[in-house]
């Protein structure tokens, strides 16, 4: 059964046809949660509240082809939402990833990643979002623009923006190397 | 490699690293707990969902207009819809009401009574004798005609069927009538007319099924015609 088939079933109401489309993308979704929010407990609540909405809205889903691009767009929206909502939780922070750093260069040392750590939470969820999408789900300017229904033009300055907040954090985090800032 | 495009490379390798996709343990879990949500029905969502927020460049303020043009539209056809029921719903009306369409004409010659077809042009004769019948009335349901039958002892009244049969006349009369008080029953079973009985003018029913004639304990001053009788 392809995609198209599965989409219009769950559509309908089939169980089995929507279990079967969390299982092709729940993986993807829930790295980008956890990418953006650093937090594998709120990234569990925004893929839950994202698919939650995907399945109520999946009548209105004309286009099985979009569907990958949509649920990006609903676990970004659930990812914005949490954040909003637990905005005063307290931060768990996984420093020892499962999987051993794939590039053997300087960028793979604890202290770097450290410094990458602390200066992206510094960003805000907006931010964070643009870059996860583009640098780790692989979006394109176009496809970013077109799934945060922005033009163009802004979603490239709000890429290099975002960029440029990060290396601004960067650069403050290498002046004072001490982890004194302030947590998303 | 300068310092921007190394920190992209960074950011993505970093990505890479940090994700650490896998499945998750919850995911039946959120199955569950999603599909025992009500979906949206299909008609509450506006057309080209998808495509209007992928690929149609819409500005805020054209959606707005669009929106409200659908509601527009929408609310024209809840009102007809609603309009249609309401007409829809009324009881169908027994027969002596409701359209009636083109029938048979009533008139008297010569003292009997006939019925001409404006359709046809066919006469018939459906009351015929000695008799001076006259002022011919069609019963609402079209079915019944009443007459006057001229006699010595006074007006008679006589009940006919469309096509003559099933005729019924009065044994007691009235000392005169007024031929234009006659008025039918809305069931077709009795007329009401005005009259003089014994020397005094009153208003009197005759029942069409058996030929009696009542007297109505009304104070007679003027008819009108119509009138209504439950009788």
């Amino acid at each position: 059964m392809d995609q198209r088939e599965l989409v219009d079933r769950a559509g309908r109401g089939d169980h089995d046809a929507f279990a079967l489309l969390v299982d092709q993308s729940i993986t993807q979704l829930e790295a980008v949660a956890r990418l953006i929010l650093r937090d594998p407990e709120l990234a569990r609540d925004a893929v839950q509240d994202a698919y939650i909405r995907a399945w109520r809205d999946l009548p209105g889903l004309r286009d099985p082809d979009r569907l990958g691009a949509w649920l990006n767009r609903l676990t970004v929206n659930a990812c914005l939402d949490v954040h909003r909502k637990r905005r005063r939780r307290p931060i768990e922070v996984d420093l020892s990833p499962a999987s051993p750093p794939t590039v053997g260069d300087h960028t793979s040392s604890i202290a770097d990643r450290d410094q990458l750590e602390r200066g992206f939470r510094r960003l805000n969820t907006d931010q964070r979002a643009v870059l996860v999408l583009h640098y780790f789900a692989g979006m394109s300017v176009p496809e970013l623009a077109a799934m945060l229904e922005i033009p163009l033009g802004t979603a490239q300055s709000r890429l290099g923006r975002a960029l440029a907040g990060l290396r601004a954090e960067l650069a403050a985090l290498d002046r004072d190397p001490l982890p004194g800032g302030q947590p998303a | 490699m300068n310092h921007a495009d190394r920190l992209e490379r960074d950011l993505a390798v970093w990505f890479t690293e940090t994700a650490m996709p896998s499945k998750p343990d919850y995911t039946d879990e959120i199955v569950r707990e999603a599909t025992r949500r009500r979906q949206r029905p299909r008609w509450t969502f506006a057309p080209a969902w998808v495509h209007g927020r992928f690929a149609l460049p819409v500005t805020p303020g054209r959606t707005r207009i669009a929106w409200a043009a659908v509601v527009l539209v929408l609310v024209a056809l809840a009102v007809a819809l609603a309009a249609v029921a309401i007409v829809a719903s009324q009881p169908k009306l027994p027969p002596p009401f409701g359209l009636a369409g083109n029938g048979l004409l009533s008139y008297a010659q010569g003292g009997d009574i006939y019925t001409f077809d404006p359709e046809t042009g066919k006469e018939t004769a459906i009351v015929t004798g000695p008799d001076e019948d006259h002022d011919p009335r069609w019963s609402l349901d079209g079915r019944r005609i009443v007459f006057a039958r001229a006699s010595v002892v006074g007006t008679r009244f006589g009940f006919v069927n469309a096509d003559g049969g099933g005729l019924v006349v009065t044994t007691d009369a009235l000392q005169d009538i007024d031929s234009d008080s006659i008025a039918w029953a809305p069931d077709s079973r009795a007329v009401a007319v005005a009259g003089t009985m014994n020397g005094g003018r009153a208003i009197f029913m005759v029942n069409a099924t058996n030929g009696q004639i009542r007297l109505l304990p009304v104070e007679y001053t003027e008819f009108a015609v119509p009138i209504v009788i439950n009788d």
